[in-house]
């Protein structure tokens, strides 16, 4: 009888710990990422956002859109992740904004005009998936230009430079 | 009871042997340049299994990776000798990026199943001339500079006087044999002047990233680490870290974006902002306004417009010569704005092969002459 009352007891136990460290883990679903994205150059406030910054940020949805390689096949995919255009209203970037240049961890560096910057987002994530889990090489953060060839998709994206 | 124990050690054993032995059940040979045999088996592929790729269904590694294990620089003709005796050319650059050698012994080419006793290379023509690597260029600027080559460097420094700057002109896509072309049909006048450029060599595969990897550690892909498209940084010293670590001033003025991390220096990149096609224009401009505030030590100036063309509309066509003409005459200008007691270097990382697919009408990235060969100019002005 005692040994039932102990074994129900453990068993309420391990379900409330079960039930606490799902719990956490719910919300965003985000994971804990240690990244920074500065927005430099022609802006009012430079800005340094974070990963849990960009998480909280509303995210926008590009559905289906065509990703055109230069290096092996292209690839039609969906993506989510932060307006581009958003990130620079907040750091007030100037209104003569020629173009941007986007610096990635590894050292590669593209400028990118005006017009190729249409729909642009910072994204998260890739067909549903966190890129920082998914695919960790080419994330945590990626900039998606969708009316653009994929060297303007930079991924360890670590600072965007306005320019005028 | 033990004779059963025993039967069936020796069966694991005889098991176990068998299938260790797998890989070399077949075994090839490439004639290496100097006529000795190079032997490969499972092993060798194994070694070359980061380069490998799906074909019908099966592992194969990329021919050119094996030709190049064997020691060749640049391939014109390939005759497959079969077991058999039977004898297949082939002109190297109409098949190279359809040559494989499968995982099960066999070649493969352009659809076609060999199995080879072995294989001989006809030598690209141009091979017997080389007078320079791209390897060499990163040692060469080192040593007018007065600094130590990079660490793990192979290449040589070229014969050239001591200077006080180092102009690097990078002309994207102009390899040697199309340099040849457009300077018999007058298209590059200020190129011209300068001299004959010396017959140069680039790394396998020649693309952008792993040239510039070469020239700046002045070390092969094996070396540096950037050993096929994609890989956008390396490990090694480059002769930027090694001008940095001496103090010296180092700029790059690059077209819209960096194919290769180029640490240590102070990057200028040139976007399309005028929106006329070409960053080429762009690059000129930012390198001549970087002259204007003074002569850095060390200037790399990278114009990308020859390959694009290529690229889009093939080598020989008429936008094509236009741009080569437009380069000219950038360069032209941006050596009129030099300092004197510079030594120019000016070269390009690969050549360009026509080709015919959707979308573009040149490419580049094989063991062919077209793609292999580079013009290196070693000026002083």
């Amino acid at each position: 009888m005692r040994n039932t009352k102990i074994v129900s007891l453990v068993m309420i136990v391990l379900l409330a710990i079960l039930l606490v460290t799902g719990l956490a883990g719910c919300g965003s679903g985000a994971p804990k990422v240690d990244w920074e994205l500065k927005i430099s150059g022609a802006v009012n406030k430079p800005l340094t956002l974070n990963y849990s910054d960009l998480v909280k940020m509303p995210q926008t949805d590009l559905k289906d859109i065509l990703m055109e390689r230069s290096l092996g096949e292209d690839t039609v995919g969906s993506w989510s992740g932060v307006s581009l255009e958003d990130i620079l209203k907040q750091a007030e970037a100037s209104s003569n904004l020629a173009s941007v240049t986007a610096l990635a961890a590894d050292g590669y560096a593209i400028e990118i005009s005006k017009d190729e910057l249409q729909d642009a987002i910072v994204a998260l994530k890739e067909n549903g998936e966190w890129i920082a889990t998914a695919d960790e090489e080419h994330g945590p953060i990626r900039l998606v230009c969708p009316y653009t060839p994929a060297n303007r998709w930079v991924f360890q994206l670590q600072e965007i430079q306005v320019n005028e | 009871m033990n004779r059963q124990r025993w039967l069936t050690v020796l069966l694991a054993l005889i098991l176990f042997v068998s299938l260790a032995s797998c890989h070399s059940a077949w075994q090839g040979t490439v004639v290496r340049p100097d006529g000795t045999p190079f032997l490969v088996d499972g092993r060798v592929l194994e070694s070359l299994n980061d380069f490998a790729e799906e074909i019908d269904g099966e592992w194969a590694v990329p021919l050119e990776r094996v030709l190049l294990e064997a020691g060749h620089g640049s391939v014109e003709r390939l005759t497959v000798v079969e077991t058999g005796g039977a004898r297949h050319d082939f002109v190297w650059a109409a098949v190279a990026d359809r040559a494989w050698w499968l995982d099960d012994g066999r070649i493969w080419i352009d659809g076609q199943g060999f199995t080879a006793s072995h294989l001989e290379v006809g030598p690209a023509a141009l091979l017997s001339q080389v007078q320079a690597h791209i390897t060499d260029i990163g040692p060469t600027a080192a040593v007018a500079l007065g600094l130590p080559a990079p660490t793990q460097a192979t290449g040589q420094a070229l014969a050239t006087p001591a200077a006080s700057h180092v102009l690097l002109l990078f002309l994207d896509g102009l390899g040697y044999v199309r340099y040849t072309e457009a300077q018999r049909d007058g298209l590059v006048p200020h190129l011209a002047a300068l001299g004959e450029p010396l017959v140069g060599l680039t790394t396998y595969p020649p693309c952008t990233s792993v040239a510039t990897a070469s020239l700046l550690t002045g070390a092969p892909p094996a070396v540096h680490g950037a050993d096929r498209r994609g890989i956008r940084q390396t490990e090694a010293e480059t002769l930027f870290d090694v001008a940095a670590a001496a103090g010296l001033r180092i700029v790059a003025v690059e077209g819209e974006a960096l194919a290769f991390n180029l640490r240590s220096a102070e990057m200028q990149l040139s976007g399309d902002r005028d929106g006329n096609g070409s960053t080429d224009d762009n690059v000129l401009a930012n390198a001549l306004a970087v002259l204007e505030g003074g002569m850095p030590d060390l200037f790399f100036v990278h114009f990308h417009g020859i390959d694009d063309a290529g690229h889009t509309y093939g080598p020989g066509a008429p936008e094509e010569r236009a741009t080569i003409r437009d380069v000219d005459v950038a360069v032209g200008q941006l050596i009129e704005a030099l300092p004197s007691n510079t030594l120019i270097l000016i070269f390009a990382d690969h050549g360009m092969h026509r080709v015919d697919e959707e979308g573009r009408l040149g490419n580049h990235g094989h063991l062919i002459e077209r793609d292999m060969f580079i013009p290196i100019f070693v000026v002083v002005k």
